[in-house]
This record gives C-alpha cells, sequence and structure tokens, in this order.
C-alpha cells in the first residue's frame, strides 16, 4: 500500500517490453509516428540580480511547424523555471512531474526548495531512461545561495555554468553570448542580450522561429514571465484580395423552398438531485 | 575507406540470441541494441577492437543484417576480408537511438573526450583533468570540472559518458558516506576503489565510464587507482586516461620518477595534460588540478595562456 511516506518506488531500469514490437513493426512498414519537436532556442544566464530565461515558440513536426505560439518556459516552482527542448511531449511531461514533486518536498519541509534538488530529480529520471526520454533542459532559478543555471542533457549529464544554450539554435545563441555576457550584468542589458540570443537562433535557425519568450527570475521577489516579449515574426498582410463583389456574376434563377414543420414538442429539463451541503 | 562492418549471427551455438534488425543509416553507428550482447565483425585493417569509445565509434558502420554469414563470404570476395570477429558488449549510451541527422547534437551522447591524469609523490596525489565536453563535434561545455569529489580525501576523475561518469560518481558518493558512518572514520581509497568497480563491472554492458580514483588515507598515504572501461581495477604511482592519453603515454613513461616532490608532480602533471590537450581534439580548455594530502585538498586552475609552452610548429 503506497502512502504519502512511503511512496511506491517504481521499479528500478528502464522498460524494454516494447522495443522489439516495435522494430517488429518498423521492419513491417509501420515505423513509430513522428514525434512533435521544438526545434528549438532556449538560453538561460546569470546577471546581477538573478537568472533571465528565454525561448523562441516553435514547435515542428518534421519541416511542417505544427505550433506557431507554443509556451517553452516551463513552471517548476516559484523560484524556478526550466526552458525545455527536444520532444514536446517529454519536455512537457518530464517538468511537470517534477514540478509536483517540488512542490511535495516544499510542503514537507516548509522551505523554498534548492535549484539543485530539481536539477537532481530531472538527471536522476533522464538517466534511469538512458536518453529515451527525449527532453533537453535548460534549468534556471534562484534559492537561498543565489541564482543558479543549469543544462540538462537527455542521457542524464548535468553542466552548472552561468550562460547556457540548447536546442538546435544553441549554435547561434551560444555565439552571441560568447561575445556579449560579462558578469554583473544589468537587468536591461541581460535582457537585451537573452532577446538578441533567441532572435540569432530564430533567424538563422530552421528549427526555431515566431516570438521570443523571456523569465526574469529576480533574488527577491516573484518571477516575471514576459511572454511575447518581442514578435520577432509578424505575418504579413496580404497584398491581393480573392473576393469578387456581389453581382460579379449574373444570376440567371433563383427559387426558394420553405422547410414544412411537422411538429414541435417541448420536454421540461429536470434537474438532477444533487446533495448539496 | 571506413573497414566493412558486418553484423550477424555465426553459428548459432556460440551465441544465445540472435541480433534485431538492423537499420542501415549513412555514415556513424546508428544502431540501438540496450545492455545485451552483439557483435560486430571488423575488416583486416582492424585487427584489434579497442574499446576506447572514441575508436569504437568511428570505426563501426553498419551494413544491413546478414544472416547465414559463412555462406555470403564465400560468394562475396570483399566479405572475405572480415576475418576477424569479435563478441562485443556495446554499451547503449555508445550507440545513438534517434537517426535523424539534422539533430546530430541531440541524438550524439554528451561525452567526456577527455584528459585526465594522476600521478604519486612523497606525501599525497596531485590529479589533473582538461575542461572539455563535447557533444559530438560541438563542444557543450569548455569549462567543465571533471574532478569530482567524493570524500574530501578521495576525488574521482571521470572520462566517458558524462550522464554514466556523473550517475556513478553519485552513486559512489552515497555508499561511501554511508559506510564512513558506520565506520567512524575516514573511509580507505581501496574502498571507494572497490565500489567504483562494483558498479563499472557489473554493468558494464551498459556503461562506458573509465574513472581514475585518487586520494589519500592514513594506512596507505597517497594512492591511484584506475578503473578503466570493463572495470578492472589496478593500483599504479601514476596513470593517464580519456581519449587524451594515448598521445602521451611515451613522455609519460620517459618522465615520471617515484618520491617527486610536489611542485615537481604538479609541473609533470600540468606538463603531460598540455601536451595532451595540444594534440586531442576532444580535450582542451582550461587544466583543472587538484592536490590531495593528508591536510584535504588544494584546487587550482591554469587557464589557456598560462599553460607551458611547447612546439607547436
Amino acid at each position: 500500500m503506497a502512502s504519502i511516506l512511503i511512496p511506491e518506488l517504481p521499479a528500478p531500469g528502464f522498460s524494454f517490453e516494447n522495443c522489439q514490437r516495435n522494430s517488429f513493426l518498423a521492419q513491417k512498414g509501420f515505423p513509430a509516428p513522428k514525434a512533435t519537436k521544438t526545434g528549438t532556442t532556449i538560453v538561460g544566464i546569470i546577471y546581477a540580480d538573478g537568472v533571465i530565461l528565454g525561448a523562441d515558440t516553435r514547435a515542428t513536426e518534421n519541416t511542417v511547424v505544427s505550433d506557431k505560439n507554443c509556451q517553452k518556459i516551463h513552471y517548476l516552482a516559484a523560484n524556478m523555471y526550466c526552458c525545455g527542448a527536444g520532444t514536446a511531449a517529454d519536455t512537457e511531461m518530464t517538468t511537470q512531474t517534477v514540478a509536483s514533486q517540488l512542490e511535495l518536498q516544499r510542503l514537507h519541509t516548509g522551505r523554498t526548495v534548492p535549484v539543485e534538488t530539481a536539477s537532481t530529480l530531472l538527471k536522476r529520471m533522464l538517466f534511469r531512461y538512458q536518453g529515451y526520454i527525449g527532453a533537453a533542459l535548460v534549468l534556471g532559478g534562484v534559492d537561498r545561495t543565489g541564482p543558479h543555471i543549469y543544462c540538462i542533457y537527455p542521457h542524464g549529464s548535468v553542466d552548472k555554468l552561468p550562460y547556457a544554450t540548447m536546442g538546435s539554435g544553441s549554435l547561434a545563441a551560444m555565439a552571441v553570448f560568447e561575445s556579449g555576457w560579462k558578469p554583473n550584468l544589468s537587468e536591461e542589458e541581460g535582457k537585451k542580450l537573452v532577446r538578441d540570443a533567441i532572435a540569432a537562433g530564430i533567424f538563422n535557425d530552421l528549427g526555431s522561429g515566431s516570438n521570443v519568450d523571456l523569465c526574469v527570475i529576480r533574488n527577491s521577489g516573484p518571477a516575471q514571465y514576459l511572454r511575447t516579449y518581442e514578435e520577432a515574426n509578424i505575418k504579413g498582410k496580404k497584398q491581393g484580395s480573392y473576393r469578387y463583389p456581389l453581382g460579379t456574376t449574373a444570376v440567371l434563377k433563383q427559387r426558394v423552398i420553405p422547410l414544412d414543420v411537422e411538429s414541435v414538442s417541448i420536454h421540461p429539463v429536470q434537474p438532477m438531485e444533487v446533495e448539496t451541503h | 575507406m571506413p573497414p566493412n562492418v558486418v553484423t550477424g549471427s555465426l553459428g548459432a551455438t556460440s551465441f544465445q540470441r540472435k541480433p534485431a534488425a538492423l537499420t542501415k543509416v549513412d555514415g556513424d553507428a546508428k544502431y540501438f541494441r540496450p545492455g545485451r550482447k552483439r557483435f560486430v565483425a571488423l575488416s583486416g585493417r582492424h585487427g584489434c577492437l579497442s574499446l576506447n569509445m572514441g575508436l569504437v565509434r568511428d570505426a563501426v558502420s553498419i551494413a544491413p543484417a546478414q544472416h547465414h554469414l559463412e555462406e555470403e563470404a564465400q560468394k562475396d570476395q570483399k566479405l572475405q576480408d572480415c576475418v576477424y570477429v569479435f563478441q562485443c558488449e556495446m554499451a547503449a549510451s555508445v550507440i545513438n537511438t534517434y537517426s535523424d541527422p539534422t539533430l546530430e547534437w541531440m541524438n550524439t551522447p554528451h561525452s567526456t573526450g577527455t584528459s585526465i591524469m594522476a600521478c604519486e609523490f612523497d606525501g599525497g596525489v596531485v590529479i589533473g583533468a582538461d575542461s572539455r565536453t563535447t557533444t559530438g563535434a560541438y563542444i557543450a561545455n569548455r569549462v567543465t570540472d571533471k574532478l569530482t569529489r567524493i570524500t574530501d580525501h578521495i576525488y574521482c576523475c571521470r572520462s566517458g559518458s558524462a550522464a554514466d561518469t556523473q550517475a556513478i560518481a553519485d552513486i559512489v558518493t552515497y555508499h561511501l558516506n554511508f559506510h564512513k558512518m558506520e565506520l567512524g572514520e575516514p573511509p580507505l581509497v581501496q574502498t571507494a576503489a572497490a565500489i567504483f568497480r562494483e558498479l563499472c563491472y557489473n554493468y558494464r554492458d551498459s556503461l562506458v565510464a573509465g574513472i581514475l580514483v585518487a586520494g589519500w588515507d592514513k594506512k596507505k598515504g597517497g594512492q591511484i587507482y584506475s578503473v578503466p572501461i570493463g572495470g578492472m581495477v589496478q593500483r599504479q604511482a601514476v596513470s593517464i586516461g580519456g581519449s587524451g592519453s594515448s598521445y602521451v603515454y611515451g613522455y609519460v613513461d620517459a618522465n615520471f620518477k617515484p618520491n617527486m616532490t610536489k611542485d615537481e608532480a604538479v609541473k609533470f602533471v600540468t606538463n603531460t595534460l598540455t601536451l595532451a590537450m595540444l594534440r586531442d581534439g576532444s580535450s582542451g580548455g582550461v587544466v583543472r588540478l587538484g592536490v590531495i594530502t593528508e591536510a584535504g585538498v588544494e584546487r587550482s586552475v591554469i587557464l589557456g595562456d598560462q599553460l607551458p609552452k611547447f612546439y607547436e610548429g
């Protein structure tokens, strides 16, 4: 019997039950369905008063954009957010699972959860699944020891850095950081740097696009999630119009067929009996 | 010309399981088979299969699965080149799992290309490592710390897959912490090496981890235990590891002297790592050092421009 204090531990190791079946099906001509990937540019920096996370908003299914304005910065706790690149479902579910575990810890201990805890929970889970969960994350947050940025890879390794980029647009964004980042940036400088890095990813990487989302987490005070900080790609206005004015085509004949109403019946609906306290 | 590599079953009696179907993908090895034995045949040119991760990954390219290899070999002249057959336990983390070439960075396991080294001196040990972590050809972290603390007096140098070595180091730290509490005194370096070995040997099918365990304890002073891929343990006075180590075996053999002073040992380690970083593409960045003695550990970093200068043409 599982309880809050003694939770049921999952069986260790990854379950390979379906691997043989999947390879058999692929062989017979039924390949696995394509997962929505978040092509992506995600970044995080430490600045003077905390951390700033940034992400683009394009989700792709191979070469088709499946979501033009998706949210890649996920809530983990009041003091930490996590950007996710890779398979959209994996990043979404992984961050939700860890967010709930963090909330339980916060309630059990009565303290703000340190960012390192989130990093440990994420990496232990991803290592258990040996890279099959395609979630590459940039975790950023602030705790009593200061601001932190962690880069977490799908196989379960973690890098702790002052500035990090992940995703297909990471090389473009890293180029911006390597030339522009310095310690103790002001908030305006930091936001501009992150915006420039995401823009570099959006305009130079096919897997990233649409808008720039930012999230500023300060050492004190609530986190500020700036959804659509900048609309980098505004859809152009249509130059021409296919609407034809009324009367362009001549009306030759007109016939109106009225619908015969056979019968009308009204049934009053009885509300369901429910107990009310 | 990459060597001709074919996987297949050679005589049902020698192997218990037939391999699963393969998908041929262009370029690098992209075949997944988690944790089970599989076999590769290498052409005569690569007579000796080295389980150095870099070498295996680059050398192997997979052709579609062919059953009845012997009959095929008779018919096809080219296949007769595939003389040597090795049963090879491939670590799952070495083989790519997705086969989308555009997302190379995501498919390639995060590896610490690496040059690591540990050297005994009179009174303790000196450990050192480079600072480069690569994901394929991209340097994911140019300031990595590969010298991981296990206890105050025992450190490990990590090479191989970053995920695997981080996880193993965490587990060993946990076990040793518990052991220390039961024992009531600081644990022995030999114990740490034994726990590393338990993990690295028993899970050798699924791990790619080459580790140097180094530290100081009251019983035997400064010690270094090398735990390479496969999980053997060997105590050595000086030990090098990682992909960059291949280039500096000669330098180490020629220049190591037993019972050096601390400064001599630090200089020796710095020089060796610098030479390895100059020649190995997967190693670079800064040199991180640690000196472990009875008093504890002293960490230091030598930045790129302060590294010793050698002939570079």
